[in-house]
């Protein structure tokens, strides 16, 4: 089952499309991150598959087919937007106790458990709470109606490091212990990489990079060589960016294993980190999944 | 050219004369509340164009009455008909009634959306924290503010009050002694009192702002403590007022009056009398009362013995004392009472001020 | 089996059903508490001043009742002091004060708790928490506007009651123009009181979705709403007793048509009495007087036909004609307004909820 599935999705705001030709097949049972420059498009995804916007092309689903924002959808998906917004004139106690009446699957005693593992002062308005005491309650709201799916909105923005850290535990948490999957976006990545599973770049409101982080770090290197010979590296390595300095060059290349690349050139495995910048550096290359040729060079017919 | 050096040649604002700073600091007023000024402007211009337009037509039937002598209203003759009949059940006196539910409007809105969210709405949002931190003192700042907003909120107070006098002009010659300039409703509906209740309430929405901190909850206490006071002015400060330094003396002409009300054992007059009765035209007469050759006030038995008789009655009339204010006085009562508004709307801005110099961001 | 499949199989779910609406009463109230509480102590304090101004009043009526002045009515020596603080003075000037106080609460229910309700969760973004749970945003809005309006329109009845009980007997004695149906106190009963702030209130909450931001919903609502009652005051008023009238000759009111003159046309908007004659109850809305012929006269000649005896006029071949509602239609107008009020407001609080849906976030 894919737990979120577009078919070139778009959106438009007046004049500017936010996003367009979105199309995206995510796992279930997956930890997804998507990232982005500022202004890609990750809320607008994020809101349209919670049904928060309409789209004004293509759609969204989730859950398996379910039409993101029907009823079936919102009882089995929990969502944290941006900056967790919460009710900032209630209590915490009050504020999770609204969330109750507002749901119909919720368990109490997940919530309870949480909260007293935080230590969060229960009578304490929302509004009076630090920023990652408040992306924390949201949290546990969240996991206390014991979604399928969790999607959350940079949820590690306002945070300190240690709160992010804390953050991301409680998140794993959940999944290790309810297999849910999850869906968010963030700037963070250094953090990503410790727990992606699945990754989607979008820039300029398209889809640059759609993958299992597995494949995607099988199938990359970062390759360092004289800045001459970077035209020789194809077609077995299909140069994603390149930085020139004045007799070396560093090179991100996709190529399919196992491949070994030309004697002049050394090649380590990147970073998702690398990764990412590389993409976000070149908005013309993409690495996406489906019926597509994986390299110029590698003649028609291969496909993953 | 280090970085530092070019800084030196960046723009220095602080030495600068006032009236430009005060320029730079009005402009920052403007652009800020800019919304609501025009807001609150327009709902103003709105109720002053209505009070415009039906002024103008009270005074061209006023002109009217003038020109066919229907001036007393005794004279419903032909002719005045329908000259007069708006003013004795028509829509001059339904101007009237809308006129005083809606003279207060204006000032309370002033308060409300202007005054209350002024300050509020900083704190609320957390703006303070840049406002405060900025090269201009926050009470600088502050006090700018409140001055420039406070002028305009006089003179549009002013000019509404002005609007509502002229137009009620008409309306209180032709309607003998239903509305005249000493009841609370036209006595508010003057230049200067309209302009100090404006005032007023634009200051204590300010002060409400900053004392609550967040604009509904300002807004809310803005509108109960403005209407509060309003209410209370129209009912007992206003007459309280108006018994101070009374003169006493027995008025004969008025003692024959079957038009008094009576409320409770004394004869309670809260009336003005045009026609020149006893020479005291255009006096505010407060009470009125039949007294005893002691000069001490009938009482009701007494004079229940006597009503039905003109005779005895018309012995009394000599009796009858009145305690009154001079008609040239009602402009010290109007100054009094503007003044002392003024003066409070004064001192809770500076009460506001204090509070912000005092309360961290 | 696993957690996941756990919830997958139902479990964590409790069945929808009737304590849902238990549970959103509860949103609501504990979301709007504030609101709510503040709206309340502001009819509570209206209710007080309203039910303690009526035990006055019904206590002087009471005291008229023992001494007889009251069923019938006889200005005796005896009787004036009771009588008369019903035409001037206390209580008398209730009436007009309750009249200045009774309309805020409509504005208050809507600018209060109306205009905040969905504009300050677009402003502070909530929406993205309250739109994403288990509960369809559609059922949540709708709850929460049907629960609050239900509850608006119940203090509205309650004011409505109190008004009505308290100015009774000022309409009984009083020899002014004050009966049920003027537009000042028609609006005054349990019905249309709860329906102007029913409509307010949704009227406020369907701008609080349009506009987005708190105080500008604020303002638009205080606007509508006094811009509202002003013209139904004024314009909606006469045109809706307009409707139906009945015709017939009123001979005795010929004598002294007490209105205003329009042309040759009197505008009576009076209630036939004691004082005017007229079918029993009837709210006379216009005469004229006719010739012999039955043609109306011209406006030149009814100027100088008042004044003149039931037998002059039938001398002169005069007869006068009024067009009036029987007063058993006053129920018919009063759930007439109060029941397009009401479907308004269900209107635009449907249009509000049709908004909500439509994902805009």
């Amino acid at each position: 089952m894919n737990v979120i599935e577009t078919t070139s999705l778009g959106r438009r705001f007046g004049r500017a499309w936010a996003l367009r030709h979105c199309t995206l097949a995510v796992p279930a049972g997956q930890v997804t991150a998507l990232v982005g420059p500022n202004g890609a498009g990750k809320s607008t995804l994020l809101n349209l598959a919670m049904g928060l916007l309409s789209p004004t092309a293509g759609e969204v689903r989730v859950l398996g087919g379910q039409p993101a924002g029907s009823a079936a959808a919102l009882d089995r998906v929990a969502f944290v937007a941006q900056d967790a917004p919460l009710y900032r004139h209630l209590p915490v106690e009050d504020m999770v106790r609204l969330a109750r009446n507002l749901n119909y699957r919720w368990d109490q005693q997940r919530a309870d458990r949480r909260l007293a593992a935080l230590d969060l002062p229960r009578k304490r308005k929302i509004g009076k709470l630090s920023g990652g005491q408040q992306a924390q309650v949201a949290l546990t709201i969240a996991l206390a109606r014991r979604p399928e799916f969790l999607v959350l909105d940079e949820p590690l923005a306002p945070l300190d490091p240690l709160a992010r850290h804390e953050f991301l535990a409680a998140v794993m948490e959940a999944v290790a212990e309810d297999g849910i999957s999850v869906l968010f976006s963030s700037h963070a990545l250094t953090e990503l990489e410790r727990v992606a599973d699945y990754l989607v770049v979008l820039a300029g409101g398209r889809v640059q990079v759609a993958g299992e982080v597995g494949d995607l770090l099988a199938t990359h290197r970062a390759l360092t060589g004289p800045a001459t010979e970077v035209d020789q590296l194809g077609p077995a390595f299909e140069v994603v960016h390149s930085q020139h300095g004045r007799a070396q060059a560093q090179v991100l290349a996709r190529f399919r294993p196992p491949a070994a690349a030309p004697g002049d050139w050394q090649a380590r495995p990147v970073t998702l980190e690398e990764l990412v910048l590389a993409y976000l550096r070149e908005p013309g290359a993409s690495a996406l999944p489906g019926p597509e040729a994986l390299g110029a060079g590698l003649g028609t017919g291969v496909t993953r | 050219m280090t970085a530092l050096a070019g800084a030196a040649g960046a723009e220095r604002l602080s030495p600068g004369p006032p009236p430009r700073r005060l320029a730079r600091l009005g402009w920052v007023t403007w652009r800020q509340h800019r919304a609501t000024l025009i807001g609150v402007g327009l709902f103003t211009a709105l109720v002053a164009g209505y009070m415009l337009i039906s002024g103008l037509r009270l005074h061209q039937l006023g002109n009217a009455a003038v020109q066919n002598g229907c001036v007393q209203p005794s004279h419903l003759t032909a002719p005045c008909r329908p000259i007069l009949s708006p003013f004795s059940n028509g829509w001059a006196i339904s101007y009237a009634s809308v006129l005083n539910l809606l003279l207060p409007v204006p000032a309370i809105a002033i308060g409300v959306f202007l005054g209350a969210p002024l300050l509020a709405r900083e704190y609320g949002s957390g703006t303070t924290r840049f406002a405060w931190t900025q090269a201009t003192t926050r009470t600088r700042q502050t006090v700018a503010k409140l001055a420039l907003l406070g002028l305009a909120v006089l003179a549009v107070g002013a000019v509404l009050g002005w609007l509502g006098q002229w137009s009620m002009q008409p309306v209180s010659a032709l309607t003998a002694d239903q509305y005249d300039r000493w009841e609370p409703f036209l006595f508010v509906a003057t230049p200067v009192t309209a302009a100090a209740g404006a005032g007023l309430a634009f200051a204590a929405g300010v002060l409400a702002g900053v004392v609550t901190r967040r604009v509904v909850p300002a807004m809310a206490v803005t509108v109960v403590v403005t209407a509060g006071f309003a209410y209370l002015t129209y009912n007992q400060l206003h007459y309280w007022l108006l018994s101070l330094g009374q003169r006493q003396s027995a008025d004969p002409a008025l003692g024959g009056g079957a038009s008094v009300g009576y409320a409770g054992a004394t004869n309670d007059l809260h009336r003005l009398f045009f026609f020149g009765v006893g020479g005291r035209a255009g006096a505010w007469v407060d009470q009125g009362w039949y007294a005893g050759p002691d000069r001490r006030p009938l009482s009701w038995a007494q004079l229940e013995r006597i009503w039905g008789h003109p005779k005895l009655l018309a012995q009394l009339h000599d009796t009858f004392q009145v305690t009154w204010q001079p008609v040239g006085r009602y402009w010290l009562f109007q100054s009094a009472q503007g003044g002392t508004e003024v003066l409070l709307a004064l001192l809770l801005g500076a009460l506001a001020v204090w509070l912000v110099r005092r309360r961290m961001a | 089996m696993t957690a996941l499949a756990e919830v997958r199989a139902g479990g964590w779910r409790r069945p929808p059903g009737l304590t849902d609406l238990g549970r959103l009463a509860w949103v609501t109230w504990r979301q709007h508490r504030a609101a709510l509480i503040g709206l309340g102590l502001f009819a509570a304090a209206l209710a007080v001043y309203m039910l303690q101004a009526g035990l006055r009043v019904h206590n002087l009526w009471d005291a008229g009742v023992r001494d007889g002045c009251v069923r019938p009515v006889r200005w005796t020596n005896e009787c004036r002091p009771i009588l008369s603080p019903f035409d001037v003075g206390w209580p008398q000037d209730y009436v007009s004060q309750v009249s200045l106080w009774l309309p805020l609460f409509p504005i208050a229910a809507g600018m209060f708790l109306g205009a905040p309700l969905l504009a300050r969760e677009y402003r502070a973004g909530t929406t993205r928490f309250a739109w994403t749970q288990g509960t369809d945003r559609t059922r949540l809005v709708a709850t929460k506007i049907v629960l609050l309006g239900l509850a608006v329109l119940a203090a509205g009845a309650v004011l409505g009651v109190l008004v009505q009980w308290s100015v009774q007997p000022i309409l009984a004695l009083s020899s002014e123009h004050l009966d049920r149906w003027i537009p000042g106190l028609f609006e005054y009963t349990p019905v249309l009181e709860a329906a102007a702030a029913g409509l307010a209130f949704a009227f406020a909450v369907l701008a609080g979705v349009l506009v987005r931001h708190v105080v500008p919903a604020m303002a638009v609502t205080a606007v509508a709403t006094i811009a509202g009652s002003i013209v139904s005051y004024q314009q909606l008023y006469a045109w809706m007793t307009g409707l139906g009238l009945h015709h017939s000759a009123d001979p005795a009111l010929g004598v002294d048509p007490a209105g205003a003159m329009s042309g040759n046309v009197f505008v009576l908007h009076t209630t036939a009495g004691s004082w005017v004659p007229g079918p029993a109850g009837a709210w006379l809305d216009q005469g004229w007087y006719t010739d012999a012929a039955g043609h109306r006269v011209s406006a030149k000649v009814a100027q100088n036909l008042p004044f003149h005896s039931v037998r002059q006029l039938t001398q002169m071949h005069d007869t006068f004609q009024v067009t009036w509602q029987p007063g058993s239609r006053y129920w018919l107008f009063q759930f007439g307004q109060g029941g397009t009020e009401l479907l308004l407001a269900l209107i635009l609080g449907a249009l509000a909820v049709w908004l909500v849906r439509r994902r805009m976030a």
